[in-house]
Formats: structure tokens, sequence, C-alpha cells
């Protein structure tokens, strides 16, 4: 399971400037009410909670106060970023052999706090890096105003001759749209993956699905039968195992018509999502209904499983298609009043 | 007279759990069903429930939620969350006996950390605009704080894997323990770095797990259980978010600023060398019994193990082994929020 | 096509009457609980979008002005609660943590509540006890969001394996 968005952060005047900074090579600090210059700059003062004065310039080198090395890095940090690469062939290389580097705490001239960041010590890999080291910024070739406008830091001293390029472009950076306004926004992907697991009761669920069956669960102590089945009687707190097969027939016992869109919604609007209580059992559950407007759609309207086909039938809720009005008279409100 | 004493403690065996749902219902039950054993209370004598667990941990918006079918919520109940360690469940629940408004409370705290890409969601706690988008990974971060301990001349890397040894040695005597067993410091300073200068042995194992304390009013406590343990103090303090602008090798003391030395101290560090930050915060020597459960570094159920330490250290005194003890739980990245409950028996 | 409120608001609770015990622990209490009262209160503006401020700004914007309406400064305040929904609608884990420093939290105890949909009311419940409890004197309660970092409805609908999610989450 993925879950993954762009967030879009507005920056507020602190950290506008300073993202601006960055995407023009430049890194600025915060002098505190104790005296100490912050960099990067905090937004409110640690100990007196009061934002900052004018921002200064600090840098662009720095001495590292410490350091660890990375062997196995992960997707999305520094040097290691997938998405970001839009070489395929540098992307290719990646997969194959992700590129291990360093974290250090650097503080940067002028500075007496220290930032943290990644370091590149370059083909001298972890025994290149030590407490004490001077490094300077590798920016990136890209800048748009963000912590990764910095790649990373690396021991390359810039020289008059040489002043510290982006990676692999020039100083002056045009590719910025507009360069001269003042960053506000920045966008941070987040992309993080788990491994969802089934429990034994909805795994239980899930094969009978597989078979074209509906499983439900009995509370032993107040007799309720729940499909799909969670483990443990939500009324009780005690563990149901019974097994209780149910028809797929039932009842809409409430129900929406879902117009929105949203990213990542599995169906496309107009639908109608409704809470189904089959036959025998007490509690509903979420399915889609469709073979009719809509607008026809009511509490207390039959339905009936309509399953895919059966080569198809697999351990997943959607072996059940969708639901579809049965044709019967409407339930009446009593038989399913109490499951609303 | 102190007023609410702890008198029910139960944790589960910590591990990879794949037969569990992110939703830590099915490690709940049973550890309920322990407490309720312990005190002979059913869950309609609890008057107030709170419980600690993490929605980006179980990749899922109000993951709690599901987790109070473990509590059979008919008739409605009392009911609140916290979005950090069990621990501060446990706070909340106390605060609320201290009200009034409830005699009898359960916290609980749940953390399936093996379905998660732990060192990468952990990043997400670090500042949003500042290093978030490098996604610091949690032990990266650390080791940053333990190279500079080392520099500074306050550990070495030999003291980190004295506190690894211990703790996997007392460890034995844990059921509920994921890592256990004698290990000499040889063998674990021969052994790889993970994130220079720390190694495997240096970092809490990944894994899944619950646990869960019952608190109760000084009317309630001496019939529920025969030797409560009386909570003497409990606080908690936040230190700057600013990583780089803290003191990362020492923090301001810690718990109550006076009194003897406890004879058990719990203490809640995933890593080696926050041990021993940890002890200099409180002002632990050596007449104490650190860890004896093996603390964190043999079972690190996120969002619980906190919450396992006031539990261990409160079981020190309900078993007999101990008249007075410390826990302690943390939240945040390098110690960035610290809880301290202490107790005693009367 | 709906509006996602983005919204910030502070509140800051106070009781003059709270029994004595200062610092952040160790509460012996032996007098019935105490009364706490409302002393100041203090919100944003409830835009969708809020481009000029970062989450800190946000929230600081409301603290301010409930510490105004007090007549307090942040030194007068104990402890700090923040209350605040899941953490995905701002990607931001544990957001209580980042927060510190903005919120004159650093040195003090913070908590953080989260029971879903109730947070704004459950976080005015914990607050409100720590001072019936006796436990602080004044206590500054902090509930936000910040929706337009990202999209409220993904973050409450976010498709579960193994099941049809057909719902358009909203709350909870």
């Amino acid at each position: 399971m993925e879950i993954a968005f762009d967030y879009t952060r507005s920056l507020g005047p602190v950290l506008g400037q300073f993202m601006t900074g960055l995407r023009d090579q430049r890194i600025l600090g915060a002098r505190a009410a104790d005296g100490r210059v912050h960099a990067p700059p905090f937004e409110y003062d640690p100990v007196t909670a009061s934002p900052p004065g004018e921002l200064l310039e600090v840098g662009p080198g720095g001495t590292v106060v410490s350091w660890t090395w990375l062997p196995e890095p992960l997707d999305g940090q520094p040097l290691n970023d997938q998405a970001a690469l839009n070489d395929p062939a540098a992307l290719n290389d990646l997969a194959a052999q992700p590129r291990p580097f360093g974290w250090a705490l650097i503080r940067l001239d002028g500075a007496d706090t220290a930032m943290l960041h990644a370091v590149d010590p370059g083909p001298a890999g972890p025994a290149g890096m030590r407490t004490g080291m001077r490094v300077w910024p590798r920016w990136a070739a890209h800048r748009v105003g963000s912590i990764r406008d910095i790649a990373c830091f690396a021991p390359d001293e810039p020289t008059p001759e040489a002043p510290a390029p982006a990676a692999g472009d020039t100083v002056s950076d045009n590719t910025a749209p507009d360069h001269a306004a003042p960053v506000t926004m920045t966008i941070t992907p987040v992309r993080l993956r788990y491994l969802h697991t089934a429990s034994p009761a909805e795994s239980a669920y899930l094969r009978g699905l597989a078979e074209g069956r509906l499983l439900g669960q009995r509370c032993p102590a107040c007799g309720q039968v729940y499909i799909p089945s969670r483990g443990t009687c939500p009324a009780d707190g005690v563990p149901t195992d019974a097994e209780v097969e149910l028809p797929d027939t039932g009842t809409i016992t409430t129900f929406s018509v879902v117009n929105v869109g949203y990213p990542g919604q599995q169906v496309t609007p107009p639908y109608v999502a409704a809470a189904i209580l089959l036959d025998g059992a007490d509690i509903a559950f979420q399915h889609l209904i469709l073979g009719c407007d809509p607008a026809d759609v009511h509490m207390g309207m039959r339905v009936r499983a309509v399953w895919r086909p059966r080569e198809q039938w697999t351990r997943h809720a959607d072996t059940i298609s969708h639901f579809t009005p049965s044709g019967e008279p409407d339930a009446p409100y009593e038989s399913y009043g109490r499951h609303i | 007279m102190t007023e609410v004493a702890v008198v029910g403690f139960a944790q589960s065996p910590v591990g990879v759990r794949d037969d569990s749902t992110t939703s830590g219902v099915e490690m709940l039950v049973p550890i309920f069903g322990q407490v309720y054993a312990q005190t002979g209370l059913t869950r309609r004598d609890i008057g107030f429930w709170c419980s600690g667990s993490s929605d980006y941990l179980a990749g899922r918006a109000f993951s709690f939620v599901q987790a109070v079918d473990a509590i059979g919520a008919v008739p409605p109940i009392m009911e609140s969350h916290v979005e950090m360690d069990g621990a501060w469940a446990l706070y909340e629940a106390w605060v609320k006996i201290l009200t009034g408004e409830a005699d009898i409370a359960l916290a609980y705290g749940f953390g399936k950390a093996s379905g998660a890409e732990l060192r990468k969601v952990l990043a997400l706690q670090l500042d949003p605009y500042l290093l978030a988008p490098l996604w610091p990974d949690s032990v990266s971060v650390a080791a940053l704080q333990a190279r500079l301990g080392i520099e500074a001349g306050r550990w070495t890397e030999k003291d980190m894997a004295q506190v690894a040894a211990r703790s996997r040695a007392a460890a034995v005597a844990n059921p509920s323990a994921q890592v256990a067993g004698e290990v000499s410091i040889e063998d674990l300073l021969a052994r790889p770095y993970v994130a220079d200068p720390l190694r495997a042995h240096d970092c809490a194992p990944v894994g899944d797990g619950a646990a869960v304390v019952i608190l109760a009013s000084a009317e309630r406590a001496r019939e529920l259980c025969d030797r409560p343990a009386w909570i003497t103090w409990f606080g908690h303090r936040a230190e700057s978010a600013a990583l780089g602008a803290r003191d990362l090798v020492t923090l301001a003391p810690l718990g109550p600023p006076d009194g003897p030395p406890p004879d058990v101290a719990e203490l809640h560090a995933p890593f080696t060398h926050q041990e021993i930050i940890l002890r200099e915060a409180l002002g632990i020597g050596g007449t104490t019994d650190v860890n004896p459960s093996g603390g964190a570094l043999v079972a690190n159920p996120m969002f619980a193990a906190g919450l396992a330490r006031l539990g261990c250290a409160a079981q020190a005194i309900m078993t007999g082994r101990a008249d007075s003890a410390l826990g302690h739980a943390t939240s945040g990245p390098l110690l960035q929020q610290n809880l301290v409950c202490t107790m005693e028996a009367q | 096509m709906t509006r996602q409120p983005v919204s910030g608001g502070g509140y800051a609770e106070s009781s003059p009457r709270a029994a004595a015990g200062g610092g952040y622990g160790g509460i012996l209490r032996s007098s019935p609980q105490a009364k706490a009262a409302v002393l100041g209160v203090g919100q944003t503006r409830h835009r969708s979008k809020r481009a000029d401020v970062s989450i800190a700004g946000l929230c600081r914007e409301a603290v301010d002005r409930a510490l105004a309406d007090a007549g307090l400064t942040m030194s007068d305040i104990d402890a700090v609660v923040v209350g605040k929904a899941p953490d995905l609608f701002e990607g931001v884990m544990m957001p209580e943590l980042y927060l510190a420093d903005a919120l004159g939290a650093v040195g003090k105890p913070l908590l953080r509540v989260h029971t879903a949909g109730s947070v704004g009311g459950a976080t005015g419940i914990v607050t409100a006890n720590l001072v019936q409890a006796g436990v602080h004197r004044r206590v500054l309660a902090v509930a936000f969001e910040k929706q337009s970092e990202s999209n409220a409805m993904w973050a409450l609908s976010i498709a579960q394996p193994f099941s049809t999610d057909v719902v358009a989450g909203a709350g909870g």
C-alpha cells in the first residue's frame, strides 16, 4: 500500500526569505535574542518564542560538527531521489546501485548552530568524513526554493576562478520561470510504502469470497453477526470466531450519492455508495450500487450481489462487483432500523 | 497521601506479527484479558479509556478508532487518544482520575512498526520545511547524536555496547522481549556499523506490540491489587525541535528534584547512548537497577514501549521486587520529549 | 465541488483558583477539584487556503490573539495542549514536536490530543482537566488544521488493500 502526495507548503515570511535565498544560492540565518546566529533561521526563537528580525547571510562554507555514514540509503534521500532524476540512464544506475552518502551537522561560517544535511565526500567515501572537515554547498541545477536546492555539501572548496557551481550547470540559473520574485511556496513529495496485513478474521472473509461465499462471525456474548468481521465484537470486546455463512441478498440501510472527485478515488463519480445489511447480519458494510438510476436508490431497498465471473474470484472485496436492486418489495423499517 | 496507583499491567510479546492488522485489535484483546484477570475488573468497571498510537505508523487516518473494538464500547464509554506513546495516554488518565471524573482508568498503546518503513516514517517528525524533505532517517539522526557524545568524551562505543549487552542479558527473563541473550562486548564491537558510530545492537529492534496499564484512585486501588504502585510524581517536558541548536548530549535534569534514588528505573531509550544521557539527566547512579526488563533495546513496540516502561516499573513494585520505581518514556527525535513517573509501595 | 476549509484556532484557559503546585508534576491534591475558567480566546480567519503563513505562523496568529485577549504572555503559560486530527492532512507526523518552539512549549509539558472528528472538543476537555485536577495553573490549548497543504478528502479516503473503498471520506 502506498501513501503518496505532493504537499504544497506555504512558507510564511521567515522561511520564504530563507528559501528565496536558497534559490538564489545564498544561505540565510537569524540572530536570536541571546545573540546566537541560527542557520537555518528559526521562525520563532527557542527561548523567547519571538520571530527573528532581519535575516543575515551565512556561509556558504561550514564546518562539520558531527557526521554519520549511510551505507544503505533510502529512496528519496539526497543523492538517491529516483523521482528527481530526469536521466533514464542515471535512474538505471541508481536502481542498480544506491549511492551511499554521509549525513552531517554543519556549522556554517557566521552561525552558532548547525544545519543537518547530506555530505558527499567524493571518491574517499566514508574515510573522507571527519568532524572538523570543511564543506561547501553543491547547488542543485534546478532550484525552486527548497532545502533540496542544496543537493548536498561537499569538501570541494570553491576558488575565485571556479566559484561553487550548480551540479552540471552555470551559476546564473535561468531555468526558474521568474527568478526575481520571492519564493512563497514549496512542494514536498511524500511517498511511504506500507505492508498491509489482513487479520485472521478478515482473511477468513476474503478466503470465503474467493470461494463465492459470504462469511461472517458471531459474537459469543451478544450473538450479533458481523461481516466482514474484524475479529472482535465492538460492543463486547470479545473475540468472534463462530463462522456464519450469509446469503448474498440484503437491504440498503442508508446511502450516499457521491458527486465529488478526489485524488485516489477508485470509482468515477457520480456513484451510489450504500450501507448494505446482508440478510442475517447485524452490521452493514459499504458497497457500490449499480443497475438503477441513483435517484431511485432508497432506504429499505432490497439488493443482491452481482459477482464477477467465476474465474475472476479472488481474496478481495471486489470479487463482488456491486449490488443491484433485486426487485423485491422494500424491507420494512423495523427490519433494519436498528442497524442504521 | 498520594492518590492514584497502578494496579495492573500487561504487555504482548513483541516481534514481527504477521497475524495482526494495523488496527492493533489482535494484540490488545489478550492483554486486556490479562489485566482484567489481575484486578478482577470487567470492561464495564473502567471509567476512562485512553490510547496512544500513530496514524502515520499505521498508514491510515484515525487508525486508532478500529482498536476500540477491543474495548467493547456498548454502552458508550468515556475515551480519548493521544497521537503519542501510550505513556502520555497514561498521563491523561492520571489527570482524569485527579479530577474525580473517573476512579478507574485504562491506558493502552500499540504499534505495528513491521508494516511501515519505520526509519523513513519517523523523518516526518522533523521540521517539515528544513529537514523532512531530505528524509533524514531516524537511525542516521541518532548516529549524529551518538558521535557528538563520543567526541565530547561523554561516552565511548564500548560504553554503548555495555548498555546493549546488559539489556540483552536481562531480557532472558522477560517473555515479552524480542531480543535476548548473553553476548560479549568484544563480539558486539566486532560487528559492522549500520550508521557510524551506531551498530545494530545500539538500536532498538523493529517489532509489533502493545501494552496496557490500569490506574485506580486511592478509594479503589486496594481492592484491586495487593500491593499497588502509588504514583508519587508524574511530569513531562519538551525540548526545542531545532536539532542543530539544541544541546543533544545533555538533558536538563528530569524527574523529581530530590529524594532517594529508586530501586528500579525503566528507561525508554531506543538507542544505547540515549540511556547514558537519561541516566545523567535523572540522576540515576549505581544503586538503581536500570531496565531489568531489558528496556526498549530488547523490545520497542512503537507507541507502547514508553507505556511498557511505566508498566514494568510499576510491576516491580506490585510483585514486591522493589519498594520504589521510576518509569520514563520519550517522544520525538533524539529525546525531544521526556516523561517521568515515580512510584512507591506503601 | 466542495470547499475544504483551512482553519486555525487557539484558546487559552486558566483558573485563578487552581490548587497550588507549580512546576509540572508531583501534585499532591487534597482539596476538591478546582474550577477552570477561560481567560482568553483567539482565532485566525478561516480560509480555504492561507498562502501567507507557515503551519507555525498559522498557529501563532491564533495563539498571539488568545494571549492578548487574556492579557498574558507566553511566560505565564505552564503547559501547552495541541489538538490536531490526522497528521496526514499536513504531512507532518506528530506536529506538536515541530511546533514546540513556535508555541512557547520549550521547557514545558506538551500534550497532543487526537480523537478524530471530536478533537476540538476533546482538546478543550483535556485542557480543562489539567486545570481542574490542579496539575497546572494556566494552560494554552491550540487546535489547528492546514488542509490546503494536501487534500483532506484524499487523506480520509485512502484505499485500503482488499476492500472496495467507495466512501468519500469526510471527518470521523
